[in-house]
């Protein structure tokens, strides 16, 4: 179905037992060691918005665990 | 989101596509247009998490490694504890009950009760037989030139492999309709015709195309072109790729969905360089022609 394809957005199942990507067998094989290289650095300040288009920084984020996962509608 | 209750925050975000095309998406080529896309992933996915939004340098994806769909837990100094390359619900609730303690019991997907959407009707589709790509295509950077109309139409552009290596190859110049904007091909006046001015150094096989004439009163398919070009790099040096622009101009005629009909004439400049943030095609690719030159 359509939306099987939004392997972007797996992660909506969080805090479910198992990923909608390992369900359907497509946990993607490539890694990026850019990504965990990032372990015990400091996340950078950069200017984002939210979703009504209100700037934000990501500075805002700090004061409590936060957990931030990449995606897009393809 | 049981996690939620441990005063732990979820945030969705939102970059650029990862794989254009998919569902008829395209990659915006504004902010708003950005701001829309998040608007469609909360309609189509039904997530009650939040959503925050890369800017349009994707300085956010960029930063944290420049992965689709990476995941982070951040601790409430700004420090980053867990990241991974793709998105890991499993890993992730391993690390979230390590950090604030196990949710017991978790949440099924049930109980999330997501109400999910489809992506937005297209007007017909397969009308136009798609053009054989060559292997190794790459897209390049797009600049749409300030237009007082939104762009409903959107260029991507790429070029072969070969052509980086030998300085002969393919340029791949595909217009497709944005379905976020609500519009579709109007049929019934003349079809799209584009022309493109080269630099010096660089030649091309053809610097005007038309699309086909459909029968179809209205459809959706993208209208693509495949040009040979060549590059002599005795007097366009490769150092110069992101100073030397193509410019090109193109003319259509589209309909919205809620009625009006207009003819747009609009700009770009590409260039010959690698858009490491363009995302790759996937569905593309049926044999046929479907494009000619004049």
């Amino acid at each position: 179905m359509w939306y099987k394809s939004l392997i972007c957005l797996t992660w909506v199942l969080v805090l479910s037992t198992t990923s909608f990507a390992q369900q359907s067998g497509r946990q993607p094989s490539v890694q990026f060691p850019q990504v965990t290289q990032l372990v015990g650095k400091q996340l950078p300040e950069i200017k984002i918005l939210n979703s009504g288009g209100k700037p934000l920084s990501t500075s805002d984020l700090h004061g409590q665990h936060t957990v931030l996962v990449f995606g897009c509608l393809t | 989101m049981d996690y939620r209750s441990k005063d732990v925050a979820f945030y969705y975000i939102y970059k650029a596509l990862a794989h254009p095309e998919h569902n008829g998406y395209v990659q915006p080529f504004t902010l708003q247009e950005r701001l829309m896309h998040v608007a469609e992933a909360k309609r189509t996915l039904g997530s009650s998490i939040e959503w925050l939004c890369d800017n349009m340098q994707n300085e956010f994806k960029q930063a944290l490694g420049g992965a689709p769909n990476s995941q982070f837990v951040i601790d409430p100094e700004g420090k980053i504890i867990s990241a991974s390359s793709w998105s890991n619900p499993a890993g992730l609730r391993e690390t979230l009950a390590g950090l604030v303690g196990e949710v017991i019991p978790p949440t099924t997907i049930e109980e999330l009760g997501l109400k999910q959407l489809p992506p937005p009707r297209l007007a017909a589709t397969g009308v136009i037989a798609r053009p054989q790509m060559p292997s190794s295509m790459r897209a390049i950077v797009v600049k749409p030139q300030p237009s007082l109309e939104p762009y409903y139409v959107k260029l991507r552009a790429e070029v072969g492999s070969g052509f980086m290596q030998e300085g002969l190859g393919w340029l791949y110049i595909g217009f497709h309709l944005d379905p976020l904007l609500g519009v579709h091909w109007n049929n019934l006046a003349p079809p799209l015709e584009f022309n493109i001015e080269t630099p010096e150094g660089l030649c091309i096989a053809s610097s005007r195309g038309m699309a086909p004439v459909v029968k179809t009163e209205a459809d959706a398919d993208p209208r693509e072109f495949l040009l040979g070009l060549e590059w002599d790099s005795k007097i366009l040096p490769r150092t110069d790729f992101n100073k030397a622009e193509l410019i090109l101009e193109v003319n259509y005629y589209a309909c919205h969905d809620n009625g009006w009909c207009k003819p747009f004439k609009q700009r770009y400049h590409i260039q010959l360089v690698p858009d490491r943030n363009a995302g790759s095609v996937r569905s593309r690719g049926r044999s046929g022609g479907g494009f000619r030159n004049r």
